[in-house]
């Protein structure tokens, strides 16, 4: 049988963000129109769904691409331009297949795990 | 509001440049409009937050380290890692390999070596816009250089009748 190493519970958070972090976004992101920084922040900032907030905006240009997102810049009161974001109707699809399916799948584990608490 | 020293504007300045060349570095392997994108979004989101809190160097290092390291906020390319071994995988051997085989044919026979010249050039123009720089600088100019050779043999050594 195989032991968690002392270090595993972070080794299976970081593979558990894999599968979720971009329903996050997307999530966060149909709430309202956000920049990165808010999107980042609605999500618990570093060390949430996020290993690092510098892996959000790799992420979004992802989104971007696939067309799940849109970006539109404005000028901001302070410091740079900002570029919001907001979902378009294939990124609403997608995150209510993900709500779905998490859901159904989230159910399932926890039934299966409840008894095992230690 | 705390009026901050020249010196710690050029300080400021350096981290937030060293930055955003290994984030370029770390990005360099995706299309060029993501590389874009990611860079400038970046570089707005530490502007944004320097200027919420105007306060000196040490700001700039708590909005890096939030960040994150530059080569772990970018995923590697798919099948690749961050070793030694994988490094060698990314050198441009394809490139290179079409772009000799169409220069030794564009001196040998040179109809074959057109296609295969524009074949390598096809090949650079894909791993330019696939982000691939080093590739696609490889293929261009062998590619280039093998239709040119195979243009001045065409010209220069066919018998006018």
């Amino acid at each position: 049988m195989h032991y968690m190493e002392p270090n595993g519970s972070s080794e299976l958070l970081v593979q558990m963000r894999k599968g979720v972090v971009e329903y996050c976004v997307l999530a966060a992101i149909a709430r309202e129109p956000s920049y990165g920084h808010e999107v980042a922040t609605r999500l618990g900032g570093s060390g949430g769904v996020f290993g690092s907030l510098g892996s959000l905006y790799p992420l979004l240009a992802r989104l971007r691409a696939r067309g799940w997102i849109e970006g539109e810049w404005r000028d901001s009161p302070h410091g740079a331009p900002r570029r919001y974001y907001t979902l378009t109707a294939d990124g609403q699809q997608v995150l209510n297949a993900f709500v779905v399916t998490w859901r159904g799948f989230a159910n399932a584990v926890n039934s299966h795990i409840q008894t095992e608490e230690p | 509001m705390t009026r901050r020293r020249p010196t710690e504007d050029s300080s400021r300045d350096r981290a937030v440049t060293r930055y955003l060349d290994e984030v370029r570095v770390a990005v360099a392997h995706l299309p060029p409009i993501e590389q874009h994108e990611i860079l400038t979004e970046i570089q707005s989101h530490i502007e944004t937050r320097l200027a919420e809190s105007p306060a000196g160097s040490d700001d700039v290092r708590a909005v890096l380290r939030d960040l994150g390291q530059p080569a772990s906020i970018v995923p590697p390319p798919h099948g690749q890692e961050h070793s030694p071994r994988a490094r060698v995988r990314t050198a441009p051997w394809g490139a290179v390999l079409l772009g000799l085989l169409s220069m030794v044919s564009a001196i040998v026979y040179w109809p074959v070596g057109i296609v295969l010249s524009l074949a390598t050039v096809a090949f650079g123009v894909i791993s330019r816009r696939r982000g691939r720089s080093n590739e696609a600088g490889v293929a261009l100019v062998l590619g280039s250089g093998a239709f040119i050779v195979c243009a001045v043999i065409l010209v220069f050594l066919t018998p006018v009748r």
